[in-house]
């Protein structure tokens, strides 16, 4: 066990965990933040998709020893009131059916159009490529990152 | 019908449990708060589903499980639409926590919801409405017939006075019940013509929304099961010093279904596990394999087999028939994989028991966890929480059962973790199916005699559904089968056995037409149009916006496929481009369905279209092999689901109808693998009778 200082969500969190244990369980299990999901935890999936520092990665397969002080996201921080143009978005194009690779597409989505605004086609088919949707909503996913380039969700 | 103050009661339990949240309790459209004194006020309560208070809010006790399929949203609409209420004062409220006292099974699952809704939804809701007009009539001294109930208030045609719901919820409150209230004109709907944002979504896009693994209760412990991997093993012993010495891990004990760690949090308890060391006794099915089952099944295909459905006389008509076509289909073993791992959270406490389950059967879950814990149902709380997917894997209660076991032993709640690898491994099974489908064509071409025989593991129910009656004109017919008890666990898939009946049926008709040198779009013309008209109805508009019939290029191919299931009627056609190394590329699928009333179009535009996806994982992706009496797959890595890249191109189109509601959830399933294999078989002449496709017969 160890005690590590994060920064999640703009605040310092103080945990007391293995260093093994991966960011994902410390959320879910230490910080009481549910939203960032567990469905393989074997990084295969994408619903457990957080930032770090702005990139996304799999917080099942990131140590909480590995986080260091870079800044965590999770879906609670992605914006303050449910208003990031992706959330909207979403509900523009009543993206979700079941909702649960939701967080995990939108960590992962959110962090493509900063640093690409305007993916093509295949684009979205490698980027996405790492996250699973079983209710099979991808072509709403799609659609709804179509709606945000063009500025529909303003 | 009795009326009971259930929204309250389900409000002050809920509250009761600290710390649970009430992210999933109460929806309010609007974010409006829930008033105190509302609920002390007598309500207008006419059944068990419907409660209306002095704030006019109308509180619908949704008594079915949403799976993100959407159905609480129409099911919300039905009620709205009958009352003539405002959207915005619609109040979901959960499932009941007790379901053996509630006046119906709580099941979702055949794609019943709106369709078996439809009619006691609506009167309840009727109910509501002419109790208000009742009571305003009363207030003014007017005939009932004036009094208008329209925009959340009745308005008396006289004098244009108006009082709210809210203002009329008491007096009617006390009001005898109508038996038999008038129902609306569906030509007179307003709201359910149209599509509607999903009551659940926006907590889903913030990260909300409270699934089953997300319930966080005070002072609960984490627990995973190490369990035989052969489905008929058993424990023989194990170990537990390794697990006890993980930090974190608080006990081990065994229990039916295996030996439970119990830690602080789930990665402890998943260390722990890992540091377990259980000897197995793998039972008597090792001699159980993929290959070994299919040997097995073919020699069930000699027979006898029982015969569940015979018309006209097979045996003459064949022994007539100009030409014979036979085939014989190989479909494996599926897991429902949904995205959120199976798991339950249970408190007992003796004389009582709480039960949190992400369910699609609060009623079948309160009865295994009681019949575990021996209790009467009624003493057993059971939260159903929101699932992240059901697709009929949730109808099966072992979550909850071995839940209740793990909690059993201690006097804390214990969030009981189904890991993917458990999830995967212990699922209840699509079972595989043999399938041998032989037709006499007579001199025309059209089948005379169709005999369709269905071998492999019982039971029935999930092995022959839709076969028995095709939607096509077979005047000499025979479904016959022969199933033996293997001891795999089973359970229904999104549409049950239609998904592989449906593929055999679908892919030979086209055979046989080929056989017949006929196109497949006349050959369905030819035999649904006594049979199926409806049906046929959805073919031709399938093959209108498909541009049947126009050319296509090198290994390119159109295919059709259709069937009628739940009371829904699907037709599709797909285009396809075979690869050169013999994968399927599927360029655009166009569908075109008649669910009767639609009430939400968008969202069961998008039930199809998850539903051509999951359903074209059996096709390309995933299937649950066996050996040596266990499930061979695991995880994603070998269990692999449709990706992003490989969601096909969509156009759905709707039969506008009248009729009753139509299934929804589960139509969508069975048509698009044969749809594909049909485009295959038109592109290369290489028929598909197997899934997940053998790609190495379609190899230039």
């Amino acid at each position: 066990m160890a005690v590590f200082n994060l920064n999640v969500n703009g605040e310092v969190q103080t945990v007391d965990v293995p260093p093994d244990m991966p960011l994902l369980w410390v959320l879910r299990d230490h910080l009481n933040l549910t939203g960032t999901k567990y469905s393989c935890g074997i990084a295969f999936c994408g619903s457990c998709t957080v930032h770090l520092d702005g990139e996304p990665v799999r917080s099942c397969a990131t140590p909480v020893q590995a986080v260091g002080e870079k800044a965590v996201t999770t879906i609670e921080g992605l914006s303050p009131n449910g208003d990031h143009p992706l959330q909207k978005a979403w509900l523009d194009e009543q993206t979700p059916q079941c909702g649960y690779c939701h967080p995990g597409f939108l960590m992962q989505a959110a962090a493509l159009l900063e640093t690409n605004p305007h993916p093509t086609d295949e684009e979205l088919d490698e980027y996405f490529a790492g996250n699973l949707c079983r209710c099979g909503t991808y072509q709403r996913i799609r659609k709804a990152i179509r709606r945000v380039e063009r500025g529909d969700d303003q | 019908m009795s009326t009971r103050d259930l929204g309250r009661r389900d409000f002050l339990r809920t509250t009761g449990v600290a710390g649970a949240g009430l992210a999933v309790a109460i929806h309010f459209p609007m974010g409006k708060e829930l008033a105190a004194e509302a609920l002390k006020k007598k309500n207008l309560e006419p059944n068990a589903w419907i409660r209306i208070g002095g704030d006019g809010l109308v509180h619908v006790v949704y008594d079915e499980h949403e799976m993100g399929q959407g159905s609480s949203t129409g099911f919300l609409k039905i009620v709205c639409e009958e009352l003539n209420a405002d959207w915005a004062k619609m109040v979901w409220e959960p499932v009941p926590t007790d379901p053996s006292g509630w006046v119906r099974t709580i099941s979702t699952g055949g794609s019943t919801t709106i369709r078996l809704g439809w009619d006691p939804i609506r009167k309840a809701s009727a109910q509501a409405r002419e109790m208000l007009r009742t009571a305003a009539a009363d207030r003014w001294g007017v005939p009932v017939a004036e009094c208008i109930a329209e925009d959340h208030a009745v308005r008396h045609r006289g004098t244009d006075q108006s009082l709210g719901y809210g203002d009329l919820a008491e007096e009617a409150g006390s009001l005898p019940v109508p038996d038999d209230p008038p129902l609306k004109d569906p030509k007179d709907y307003t709201l359910l013509w149209k599509s509607t944002n999903r009551i659940d979504l926006p907590d889903k896009v913030i990260g909300k929304t409270q699934f089953g693994m997300d319930l966080r209760l005070p002072d609960m412990l984490f627990a995973v099961v190490a369990r035989p991997p052969q489905f008929q093993g058993s424990v023989r012993s194990f170990e537990s010093s390794g697990a006890m010495a993980v930090p974190g891990v608080v006990d081990v004990r065994e229990v039916e279904a295996g030996v439970v760690v119990y830690a602080t949090d789930t990665w402890a308890a998943l260390k722990g596990r890992q540091a377990l060391v259980v000897d197995f006794d793998p039972g008597p099915n090792t001699w159980q394999s993929t290959e070994s089952l299919w040997a097995r099944s073919r020699e069930l295909a000699e027979g006898p087999c029982e015969v569940q459905r015979e018309e006209g006389d097979l045996d003459g008509a064949m022994a007539g028939a100009t030409q014979v076509v036979e085939a014989d289909f190989e479909t494996g073993f599926l897991d429902h994989a949904p995205m959120e791992p199976l798991n339950a959270t249970a408190h007992f406490r003796g004389d009582e028991l709480e039960v949190w389950v992400p369910t699609q059967s609060a009623t079948s879950a309160q009865r295994a966890a009681a019949a575990t814990a021996g209790l009467e149902p009624s003493r057993v709380i059971l939260h159903s929480l929101l699932t992240g997917g059901g697709f009929g894997r949730r109808l099966t209660p072992d979550d909850a059962a071995i839940a209740t076991q793990v909690a059993m032993e201690k006097d804390v709640p214990v969030q009981t973790v189904f890991t993917r690898e458990d999830t995967t491994q212990h699922g209840a099974y699509r079972p595989a199916a043999y399938q041998l489908l032989k037709a006499g064509l007579d001199a025309d071409g059209w089948p005379v005699a169709w005999h369709h025989r269905v071998t492999g593991t019982t039971p029935a129910g999930l092995m022959t559904g839709g076969a028995a009656e095709p939607p096509y004109h077979l005047p000499n017919f025979k479904l016959d089968h022969n199933l033996e008890d293997w001891g795999i666990p089973l359970g229904a898939f999104r549409s049950v056995a239609n998904p592989h009946t449906c593929f055999a049926v679908e892919t030979f008709i086209d055979e046989c037409a080929k056989a017949a040198g006929k196109c497949p779009l006349e050959y369905r013309r030819h035999l649904m149009k006594d049979v199926n008209p409806r049906l046929l109805d959805c073919v031709e508009l399938a093959a209108e916006k498909g541009n049947w019939g126009e050319p296509m290029g090198p290994r390119q191919g159109r295919g059709i496929a259709s069937w009628f299931c739940f009371a829904g009627y699907m037709a599709m056609v797909a285009e396809v481009t075979v690869l050169d190394d013999g994968s399927v590329q599927v360029d655009r699928i166009v569908t075109a369905s008649d669910h009767g009333i639609i009430t939400n179009p968008d969202a069961v535009r998008r039930q199809i279209e998850g539903g051509t996806t999951i359903a074209l994982t059996q096709a390309f992706k995933a299937v649950v092999n066996i050996e040596n009496g266990a499930a061979v797959e695991s995880n994603f890595h070998d269990y692999p689901l449709m990706t992003f890249a490989e969601a096909p191109k969509m156009e759905t189109y709707f039969v506008e109808s009248l009729e009753r509601p139509g299934g929804v959830g589960e139509p969508p399933v069975p048509p698009p693998p044969a749809a594909v294999a049909n485009a295959v078989f038109a592109a290369t002449g290489i028929p598909v009778r197997k899934m997940p496709f053998p790609k190495e017969k379609f190899r230039v």
